[in-house]
């Protein structure tokens, strides 16, 4: 058996949904509901965070949240403002809020899309 | 006299330092710890775009082979790491994109997340290379 005792399966997926549906409906990878305003997430990296004698206690998650809604979501009141409160206040940290593809008004599929790039630390169970 | 022998120790030891900043300054030292940085990110993202890498359905190996990082001159404490002009189509992937008016959204992330895995080991490479030099100007 390996000596290697570091772990680095953790899962954000529970606190970022219970930090982001209060606002917005929100899936893993793909949104299957009908609201025009919703949110995906993944899960690019999770990376070991050793903190000594072999084992490590913490895990950091790298993620994506992209949103997509026929509002602008660059303007003042958007509900990109909300998420990021809702995200800091569940202990992510937020690295990178940018706007991606807006298709042009008139068009029937009218969308913004701005996605969040954000890291939580997560501890991993002993 | 002491104050005379400290006085010119000082000034041997400020012509080594100025020497070892030198060193660590010299443009080619700048490009030659920057590739390295580069290359381990590079090297993660071509095997994360590449056939086996997970990220890509069918991956032809055209996008991985467009991986580069480049250096210039004319900014050199920075090295860019990105796609050529034959891989257009990276940004895409890696921010998302509809492939059609209704179709499904698409994003295949493989260049930042590269950069966040290798980022400590690209640290190390960079330090590397800063180190040899240092130890050249070392009296």
């Amino acid at each position: 058996m390996s000596d290697n005792k570091l772990k680095t399966y953790v899962s954000p997926n529970k606190a970022i949904v219970s930090a982001l549906s209060p606002i917005l409906p929100i899936a893993h990878l793909q949104y299957e509901g009908t609201a025009n305003t919703y949110a995906i997430f993944r899960i690019v990296n999770r990376i070991v965070s050793v903190i000594g004698s072999g084992r490590n206690k913490v895990v950091d998650c790298y993620i994506y949240i992209d949103v997509f809604s026929p509002d602008d979501l660059s303007r003042a009141d958007s509900i990109i403002g909300d998420i990021e409160n809702a995200l800091l206040e569940a202990g992510f940290i937020v690295r990178d809020i940018a706007d991606v593809r807006f298709t042009p008004d008139g068009s029937p599929e009218a969308y913004h899309h701005t996605e969040i790039d954000c890291v939580l630390t997560m501890e991993v169970p002993a | 006299m002491i104050t005379d022998n400290m006085d010119s120790l000082l000034l041997v030891l400020e012509g080594d330092l100025k020497k070892m900043a030198e060193a660590v300054t010299d443009l080619n030292t700048r490009k030659e710890t920057l590739e390295a940085m580069a290359e381990p990110i590079v090297e993660e993202a071509k095997r994360r775009a590449s056939p086996g890498g997970g990220v890509f359905e069918e991956p032809t190996g055209n996008l991985a082979a467009s991986i580069v990082a480049q250096w210039s001159i004319k900014d050199p404490n920075r090295i860019a790491i990105g796609w050529s002009a034959k891989g257009y189509y990276g940004p895409m992937f890696e921010k998302g994109f509809l492939h059609y008016k209704s179709g499904p959204f698409i994003k295949r992330p493989h260049l930042r997340p590269a950069l966040n895995k290798m980022r400590k080991r690209s640290e190390e490479a960079g330090i590397k290379v800063l180190r040899k030099h240092l130890m050249k100007a070392a009296p």
